[in-house]
């Protein structure tokens, strides 16, 4: 009986609360109901005649993509139009026939096109082929009323003031790819995305923002009215620290050759020259580059692709010996009056470490350590200074480290130390090693923008700067200029810099200075040559260059800091096979900074 | 295993099984429409296979009816353990479409696990809440219940399903509170509950995200996710108080509308037939929820009464977000609308749940004692 009224108590209390609960659920229908109402009979005109014009699609209106500048105000890239030809999955009869019809005039690439219009989002535009030549234009103008789901769009694609003596800094535009796709957002199939250099870089800079408009379309998907418009906005410019005049030089220079050139303000990390040889054709890009070419070009072994200014790494040679000055001495291992005596070759272990000059250089103090590059000096000092410390500091100069230039793929060499061996070969580092590496060879590989950046470190008083590419970038009038960004403060006394300094110009100006290839008239150049070894020749032999084959010649390094009595600019010249440092490289820069001169960057 | 007697078949409800068949009939008629294909006059196959599902639905409502409720309120933990280690198994050996990993396939035909996973899930929340003792549930209480939520929320959550791991909380937290928790047991878990919002925004994918923003601002994409909406909203805006007629949708039919078959199917429906058609599938359901309700108010047997709340909640929330994100007042989220939405897990999955239903009420007699 009890156990009855309990039940029945629960039964009430549940039965109620059952109630509430069905009250609650028939709210949520009202609300439902409600809206209904409200879409259905209070804003029925409105929606009515949307659908009543259902021939209203969305429509996206690309923006433009910035231009790009250089220093002084050329325009290197701007956009000239391109026809290209979409399709409208929602538009086509007979996809197959319609494709087989375009196909008689241009060659396009239907598996590729069917893919994309399975995936196209309603009335989307499908890219199916750019770059229609007038002739193509006015067929399919002419035509269109046959080709129910094509339509014709100006899309803009790049327009080169010199479509070779910048590729490796602005890089070329290509499709997007499935990734992508995936990754970004607000792109399409077809769409143009940068590739490499700045375009890659500064994407999102350049691209702008993508507007829409509401259009009204005929039968044919043809546009015959837009109802509402929300511009794009387009993108914004970049200004390059690079001099065009100066590029277009550097290549002259180069001509055949390989290598790269440099040239970076040591003060604010900007690079005034930036050019790799051998270069490509920009405008095979445009409107895309045909299979052919492409193979052409990844198959063609003197790489054009490859940035060698920092996609290349190479053993410094005795470029190397200028930063072993500075550490020797910043740890005060060395004063500029410190003497070595070279006889040719320093005895270690069980081994000989020769010098270039066999028949030694006697007694050598810094300046002629560094102006006739003696191996022995620097073998000493190395010994002195030990590998933890000369590892310590080119760390800290990023050698070997990225110095996260504003191009992509940028490589980091290798500046080897204890933990590096012991990675690399499971063994421990030898002293020998560190005789070799005070020349700058054995297991170091860096690269041209490594290098450079190190010397501007060196002269600006210590400042270890973040090259960049990109001076400023332009919106609506106002000019945002890229911030100097400084790594690493290494206090450099003035007299360290005048000591290395006096060195370097003597390897220039004196009687048996390696570096004399690099004299100009006008102004005071401080130098270091540097040869990196390709194969391991005897140094005691005399070779002659031109009779080695050339794969087998070593790759000529040129430095440069000017002028010398204050200096402004670092420079770093490298070509590969070039033969010894005093040779090509040295030559090279001499013209590059004989070049600057009559721009007026540097004066007298 | 079928224990029929007399007075069973005598409380067979035959009411339940005349909405359900009204719902359905609906149901396949919209997806005649949206086979049709304007454009060359053609019929796409979905109607006759969602025919043939609702055929395999009536068998599983006569199953569920026949075999007695209890039988699968004894055995809930086992059939939940079993429940949870498909959920599992399909995000191991799942079949990934759309970005998300939901079903296994077997033999051709691809099982849903999180469909299969609401029929347990009624169950064990009727054996786990079947203690209707007088006093409310306080925090601890709230803590070990949600015991039984958490493995499934996020296994689906994981898959990712998030529009399924909601519901299943929802019908938990109805089931809560229906069992009743104290004024500052509510007032705190409300508390933790929109404090834990920002951190589930954090944990969901990018596209998810983007479907909630674009849902608040359905212009931001109208290309991508937004599109749905504005179609959707276009479509039934346009369809006023009688409709276009059968057929005769114009946005349905010129491909303006995405998913018009499955989960847009509530709009096809509102475009054709209107304010009349919209509000006559909502009165459908409104009949069936308060039949069931009806069923709970008559049983005092407490599993049962809980069993009941619970369907009738997974068939409420269901309704209401996907009818819900058609006329955009919801994110666009891919739940079916029961009965309707073309779909052979979502058809059995329902069917079945109305014959646990209706298994109670056959045996309402019983007395929470012979439990």
């Amino acid at each position: 009986m009890l156990f009855r009224k309990l039940e029945d108590k629960i039964n009430l209390i549940y039965n109620k609360k059952s109630v509430v609960f069905f009250a609650f659920l028939l709210a949520g229908f009202f609300i439902i109901f409600l809206r209904l109402l409200y879409l259905q009979i209070i804003n029925y005109d409105k929606y009515k005649k949307i659908a009543d014009n259902n021939r209203i699609r969305v429509v996206r209106v690309k923006a433009d993509r910035g231009f790009i500048y250089d220093r002084n105000d050329n325009i290197i890239v701007k956009n000239k139009p391109s026809y290209n030809l979409y399709l409208v999955r929602e538009d086509i009869e007979d996809k197959n026939n319609l494709l087989n019809l375009i196909n008689q005039k241009i060659p396009i690439d239907k598996e590729l096109i069917e893919k994309r219009l399975k995936k196209a989002y309603y009335y989307q535009e499908v890219l199916a082929y750019r770059g229609l030549t007038f002739e193509e234009l006015s067929y399919f103008s002419e035509n269109i009323e046959d080709l129910q789901g094509v339509n014709i769009k100006l899309d803009p694609v790049r327009d080169y003031l010199d479509s070779t003596s910048m590729s490796h800094i602005i890089g070329y535009l290509g499709e997007t790819t499935e990734q992508d796709l995936k990754t970004k957002q607000n792109y399409f199939a077809g769409d143009l995305i940068g590739k490499t250099g700045v375009e890659y870089f500064y994407e999102d800079i350049l691209r702008g923002k993508d507007g829409k408009k509401f259009v009204e379309v005929d039968s044919l998907g043809q546009t015959i009215n837009t109802i509402e418009f929300q511009p794009p906005v387009n993108g914004k410019s970049l200004r390059l620290s690079v001099d065009y005049r100066l590029q277009k030089f550097a290549q002259k220079l180069f001509g055949n050759k390989r290598g790269s050139i440099v040239v970076e303000d040591i003060q604010t990390g900007e690079l005034i020259l930036l050019f790799s040889s051998p270069t490509y054709d920009l405008n095979e890009f445009i409107p895309y580059i045909t299979e052919e070419n492409w193979d052409k070009l990844i198959k063609d072994n003197k790489k054009p692709l490859l940035n060698r200014a920092i996609e290349s790494h190479y053993p410094p040679g005795s470029i190397f010996k200028i930063l072993m000055a500075l550490i020797g001495l910043k740890e005060k291992a060395i004063t500029p009056d410190s003497k070595f005596f070279c006889n040719g070759k320093l005895e270690f272990g069980n081994y000989e470490y020769k010098c270039w000059k066999t028949a030694g250089h006697g007694d050598v103090d810094l300046k002629k350590g560094i102006s006739e590059s003696c191996d022995v000096y620097f073998y000493n000092l190395g010994l002195q200074l030990g590998i933890d410390k000369i590892s310590e500091y080119a760390k800290r100069f990023k050698l070997g480290e990225y110095t996260n230039v504003d191009i992509p793929n940028e490589k980091k060499g290798v500046f080897p130390n204890r933990d590096w061996k012991k990675n690399a070969f499971n063994q421990i580092w030898f002293p020998g090693e560190t005789i070799i590496a005070s020349i700058g060879q054995g297991y170091i590989s860096v690269t041209p923008i490594q290098l450079v950046n190190m010397f501007a470190g060196i002269f600006n008083g210590g400042k270890i700067l973040k090259p960049h590419i990109v001076k400023s970038i332009i919106d609506d009038n106002e000019e945002i200029l890229t911030k100097t960004e400084v790594y690493d403060y290494i206090t450099i006394p003035e007299k360290i810099k005048k000591s290395i300094l006096d060195g370097m110009t003597e390897a220039v100006y004196g009687r048996h200075g390696t570096s004399y290839r690099a004299r100009v008239e006008s102004i005071t150049v401080a130098g270091k040559t540097g040869t990196a070894q390709v194969v391991s020749l005897k140094k005691t032999e005399k070779y002659d260059d031109d009779k080695i084959p050339e794969k087998y010649r070593d790759h000529s390094w040129f430095a440069a800091v000017f002028p010398a009595e204050q200096p402004q600019y670092a420079l770093i010249a490298m070509v590969e096979h070039g033969g010894s440092g005093s040779q090509s490289a040295a030559a090279l820069a001499g013209a590059i900074i004989n070049k600057m001169v009559d721009l007026k960057y540097v004066s007298d | 295993m079928f224990q029929i007697d007399k007075r069973q078949l005598k409380n067979f409800d035959f009411i339940l099984l005349l909405i359900i068949f009204l719902i359905n009939i609906c149901g396949i008629l919209a997806i005649y429409s949206a086979s049709y294909d304007m454009s060359d006059g053609t019929f796409d196959a979905y109607y006759k296979k969602q025919i043939l599902w609702f055929g395999i639905g009536i068998l599983a409502f006569l199953f569920f009816s026949a075999v007695s409720y209890k039988r699968w309120i004894e055995y809930a933990y086992i059939l939940y353990v079993l429940g949870i280690i498909l959920l599992i198994l399909v995000l191991i050996i799942g079949h990934v479409g759309m970005g998300a990993q939901r079903w296994i396939n077997i033999g051709g035909f691809r099982l849903q696990p999180s469909e299969i996973f609401k029929i347990i899930f009624v169950i064990i929340l009727a054996y786990n809440f079947r203690d209707l003792s007088e006093n409310n549930l306080t925090i601890i209480d709230i803590i070990k219940k949600s015991l039984i939520l958490l493995p499934p929320f996020l296994l689906i959550f994981l898959q990712p399903d998030l529009g399924t791991a909601v519901i299943f909380l929802a019908v938990w937290g109805m089931v809560l509170l229906y069992r009743g928790v104290t004024k500052w047991t509510f007032i705190i878990s409300l508390f933790t509950f929109i404090l834990s919002m920002p951190f589930l925004w954090f944990n969901l994918k990018e596209y998810q995200k983007n479907r909630v923003l674009t849902f608040l601002n359905p212009e931001r994409d109208p290309f991508g996710s937004g599109y749905h909406v504005i179609q959707s909203k276009v479509a039934i805006g346009s369809g006023g108080m009688f409709g276009k007629g059968f057929l005769q949708g114009t946005q349905t039919h010129l491909k303006f509308l995405p998913e018009r078959h499955t989960d847009f199917i509530f709009s096809l429906i509102n475009e054709e037939f209107g304010l009349i058609g919209g509000s006559i599938i909502l009165l459908l359901f409104i009949l069936l929820i308060y039949r069931i309700i009806q069923n709970a108010i008559e049983t005092s047997e407490p599993t049962a009464k809980i069993l009941c709340i619970a369907v009738a909640s997974v068939t409420f929330f269901q309704v209401f977000v996907n009818s819900a994100m058609t006329v955009s007042l919801m994110p666009v989220v891919g739940i079916p609308m029961p009965f309707v939405s073309y779909g052979g897990s979502s058809m059995i999955t329902f069917m079945a749940m109305m014959g646990l239903v209706n298994s109670a009420k056959m045996r309402k007699f019983n007395s929470p004692s012979e439990y």
